[in-house]
């Protein structure tokens, strides 16, 4: 099963000179990610806009800018395309993780399954949320075993930025989406050097209790956020960044 | 604190970033992709010279993977803050891949009905398992080799020899970093060449 997924997004500014510039680049940067992908038994695209939208829009737009899209909104019609904001991370990767559940649930394991994702369209919030889920996939799921060359069934994946003529490779390794855990707001009780039984007890006012409390702690020293000190724990730098980040958004 | 932020068409995403959160020093990567593009480039540059203080502005190959992340490498430490919201997409994965690695956090500015809003990017390299290419591994000494000695291009013999080891080791570090979509293999004749692709330079120290 050879799988083809790409990003799309449309311009809808009123500046024609812009819009005309950046809708005739994507449309651009969309067939050269068909093009690297070869041929393709199914095909996925996440775009902002539904086909009838797209087709609707462009309908306003230069007589160029609709020749572009039209080819397009031809190939979309045999494809699967999902509605999706691509300009929000945490949006597009819950229906991007969705989508390719159900692809890695129905063919991985089973056949050989090769998967061309273009991340060179649509935004660049999204593309990092397809490029996140599909690690993602590979990794938590542990469909790893499955990237072998040697053995079947197989998965090849491919990854990249295809535009003006070069394709740049993405590498495949074990990012994840860390947005499950909130443990980093913790390093508020860190503000300054603490003994562990005192942060035990900062953490019991926030409902922490036991087995959890180590978790966070273990969670935090091996992102390198605290470390041990002879008689207790303090901040590393890397913290100390971190909680400022998040005391600064908290004001803003 | 220090931030880092790649520059495109729009300078409000760097200087609202900035404004916020008040690091001591603003890093900012530029580039144009053409030259038709240098005037829009340029006017932004200048907008972000004008409101943003503790200034230094890196310019960059737009297109580049590894022109990109060899220049953001050199300031890259656990004291930044990484704002991706501008550039292009090479720029911004080359600084979001990069943050990930070391642990940094990662911001982007949404924009809804001219309010922006600064979101946090929750991307992280996991610490759950085994990382083949932790340093002093075969898969990284290979790596370096390849990209410190040869430029990126080198006869697979060649690296044996350098590396010292058996072709059953360096066999098995190729193929994972082949699977990583890290380097690619080319056959020469009768010799197997390595190449490695522009992103491997993610994994290379940054001269600082």
């Amino acid at each position: 099963m050879r799988v083809f997924i790409t990003l799309l997004t449309l311009y809808p500014y009123q500046e024609e000179d812009l819009r005309k510039k950046l809708n005739l680049e994507e449309v651009e940067k969309f067939w050269e990610g068909v093009k690297a992908a070869k041929s393709f038994d199914k095909g996925i695209v996440f775009s902002n806009f539904e086909v009838e939208e797209i087709k609707a829009i462009v309908e306003n737009f230069t007589r160029d800018e609709r020749e572009a899209y039209k080819g397009i909104i031809a190939l979309l019609r045999n494809l699967n395309c999902i509605k999706v904001n691509l300009t929000d991370y945490d949006l597009a990767y819950e229906k991007m993780r969705e989508k390719l559940e159900d692809i890695f649930d129905a063919y991985a394991g089973k056949v050989d399954l090769e998967i061309n994702i273009n991340l060179s369209c649509g935004h660049k919030a999204g593309a990092l949320a397809l490029y996140i889920a599909i690690m993602e996939m590979i990794y938590n799921k542990s469909y790893y075993r499955y990237l072998r060359r040697r053995g079947r069934p197989r998965i090849i994946l491919r990854i990249y930025h295809a535009e003006k003529g070069t394709i740049s490779p993405l590498p495949i390794l074990n990012f994840e989406n860390g947005r499950r855990r909130y443990w980093e707001k913790y390093l508020k009780y860190l503000k300054k050097p603490v003994k562990l039984s005192q942060l035990r007890k900062d953490l019991k006012k926030d409902g922490i209790l036991g087995r959890e409390g180590d978790k966070i702690l273990m969670y935090l020293l091996r992102c390198g956020y605290i470390e041990s000190m002879e008689d207790g724990l303090r901040l590393t730098e890397k913290g100390f960044t971190y909680l400022q980040l998040m005391e600064k958004l908290g004001k803003n | 604190m220090k931030l880092l932020s790649t520059l495109g068409w729009a300078p409000q995403v760097i200087v609202e970033v900035a404004r916020v959160l008040m690091p001591e020093e603003n890093i900012v990567f530029y580039g144009y992709v053409n030259e038709d593009e240098r005037p829009r480039i340029e006017n932004s540059l200048r907008k972000v010279r004008e409101e943003v203080e503790n200034l230094r502005v890196v310019k960059v190959d737009p297109m580049s993977f590894q022109d990109c992340i060899k220049k953001i490498q050199r300031f890259l430490d656990e004291n930044c803050v990484a704002n991706i919201t501008g550039g292009t997409k090479i720029m911004a994965f080359s600084l979001a891949l990069q943050a990930a690695m070391v642990g940094i956090p990662i911001v982007y500015v949404v924009t809804t009905k001219d309010k922006m809003r600064i979101k946090t990017l929750p991307l992280l390299l996991s610490l759950k398992g085994k990382n083949f290419l932790r340093e002093g591994s075969t898969a990284h000494r290979m790596l370096e080799l390849l990209l410190t000695k040869y430029g990126g291009f080198a006869k697979l013999i060649d690296l044996k020899r350098d590396l010292g080891i058996k072709y059953s080791t360096l066999s098995d570090a190729k193929r994972k970093l082949m699977e990583a979509n890290i380097i690619q293999e080319r056959k020469e004749g009768k010799n197997k060449i390595i190449i490695a692709n522009d992103i491997a330079y993610l994994f290379m120290e940054g001269e600082k």
